[in-house]
């Protein structure tokens, strides 16, 4: 009677931690939003009601991995994404000038660059970043622009920006008078990094991607010069 | 001094060999996180167990071993800032923050009371600590696994049951893990400190 009772109240323990600890890492029942990340960056010491006027590139860069053809990476967010940066930019005082429009009299304060990612384990080096952005005729504006230019990323260790297996959009804010012209780099004023998982229909990841970039500016209202 | 050493370990041996007690427990344990702990994981925890071993030495004198496993988790929502040389920075996302902790004491109690009465104990552990320390923030983790030594004052009482042999055990203990490395925000201190209250059963049996 008394093992009885001894292997009853054993039992009853061991029952009690099973139902206590279900594992080491209990996932919370995250949804797919719950996986975003917004990151923002900000070199100190700017002051970014220096910065009137800006330009957004027309174009969403595509970070693809050597050999793969961007013309099968998905574009369906592009349009939105430019003009979700272009909105967020004009709230908080910017004017734009079209990228058509500049000319040696009429330069932008700052550019804004759109870039993606969604191939798996790339690492965006900026050492790329003239093969990317080298097209935009504005820099022609300024001294000493050219081949193996490289953005300024002092926010990523070792100067590649991570591998990722998601989808990922960049936003840079660059001032192109601000440059280091010995080691050939543009130090960036502000950037922003949009991470999430892509499997997920089409109005959801509009709706998360439109958010993300409101985050982006809301989390970063030393950028507001109105 | 030969002989010293000699006299020394018949007497330890002697009183193994009359060791008049063994008591076996298992516990459920709730952590309350503190210090540095406290500031990773505010939440407190539900979700721990031990099992021990004593052995008296004498009436009043136990010695033995403790194995546990402590879990605390919290979900997050709360930006990280970043303030680095040459630049800030915000990161917004869920955060699910996770330490994992298994105590692997050697313990020593003192007692008050006489067996099959209520007895109060005080006493503690000294050992180390398994700690995996785990931070999921969007799609990435970040992950920091180490070995501390650690110490754990303690203090319980036995409540015997009605057969004698059976007690019900509750225990509070200060777990202290001391500093063995970087914590995953590279911290150069990762020291861990919790408090637990255990609750469990105790199993007497002579030798």
């Amino acid at each position: 009677m008394k093992k009885q009772f001894k292997r009853l109240i054993i039992l009853l323990l061991f029952a009690l931690i099973t139902f206590s600890i279900n594992s080491c890492y209990n996932d919370y029942g995250l949804t797919t939003q719950d996986y975003d990340l917004v990151s923002t960056f900000f070199k100190k010491g700017v002051d970014f009601k220096k910065f009137q006027t800006f330009t957004l590139l027309d174009t969403v860069m595509r970070v693809t991995n050597d050999g793969e053809d961007p013309s099968n990476v998905d574009t369906r967010f592009d349009k939105q994404i430019l003009n979700d940066i272009n909105r967020n930019i004009k709230n908080y005082g910017y004017t734009e000038i079209r990228q058509e429009d500049v000319d040696s009299t009429n330069l932008p304060s700052v550019v804004i660059l759109v870039s993606s990612v969604s191939s798996t384990n790339y690492a965006y080096s900026p050492g790329y970043w003239w093969g990317y952005w080298g097209w935009y005729p504005g820099w022609g504006y300024y001294p000493g622009y050219g081949p193996g230019w490289g953005g300024y990323y002092p926010w990523y260790p070792g100067g590649t920006i991570y591998s990722y297996t998601t989808g990922s959009v960049f936003i840079e804010m660059v001032d192109p008078t601000d440059i280091d012209i010995d080691n050939r780099r543009v130090n960036l004023q502000w950037g922003a990094g949009i991470n999430g998982l892509t499997d997920d229909s089409s109005q959801n990841l509009s709706r998360r991607i439109k958010e993300a970039i409101d985050q982006s500016f809301n989390q970063s209202p030393y950028l507001k010069i109105n | 001094m030969k002989t010293k050493i000699i006299i020394l370990l018949i007497s330890v041996l002697s009183t193994s060999v009359f060791a008049q007690e063994f008591i076996s427990d298992f516990t459920w344990n709730f952590g309350f996180t503190a210090d540095k702990l406290n500031e990773y994981i505010p939440n407190n925890s539900y979700k721990g167990f031990a099992i021990e071993g004593r052995r008296f030495f004498d009436k009043n004198i136990s010695g033995g071993l403790s194995l546990g496993w402590n879990i605390f988790d919290q979900r997050i929502a709360e930006p990280i800032t970043i303030d680095q040389e040459g630049f800030g920075g915000t990161i917004s996302g869920t955060q699910i923050r996770y330490v994992n902790a298994f105590p692997i004491l050697a313990n020593a109690h003192y007692y008050i009371g006489k067996r099959k009465d209520f007895r109060v104990f005080l006493g503690g552990g000294v050992g180390v600590y398994y700690i995996l320390q785990r931070l999921d923030l969007g799609v990435w983790m970040l992950e920091s696994n180490n070995w501390h030594f650690g110490l754990a004052p303690e203090a319980g009482v036995l409540i015997p049951l009605d057969d004698g042999q059976t007690h019900i055990i509750v225990t509070g203990r200060y777990n202290h893990a001391f500093s063995s490395g970087k914590s995953i925000g590279g911290n150069e201190d990762n020291s861990y400190s919790y408090w637990s209250l255990n609750f469990g059963f105790a199993f007497s049996s002579r030798f």
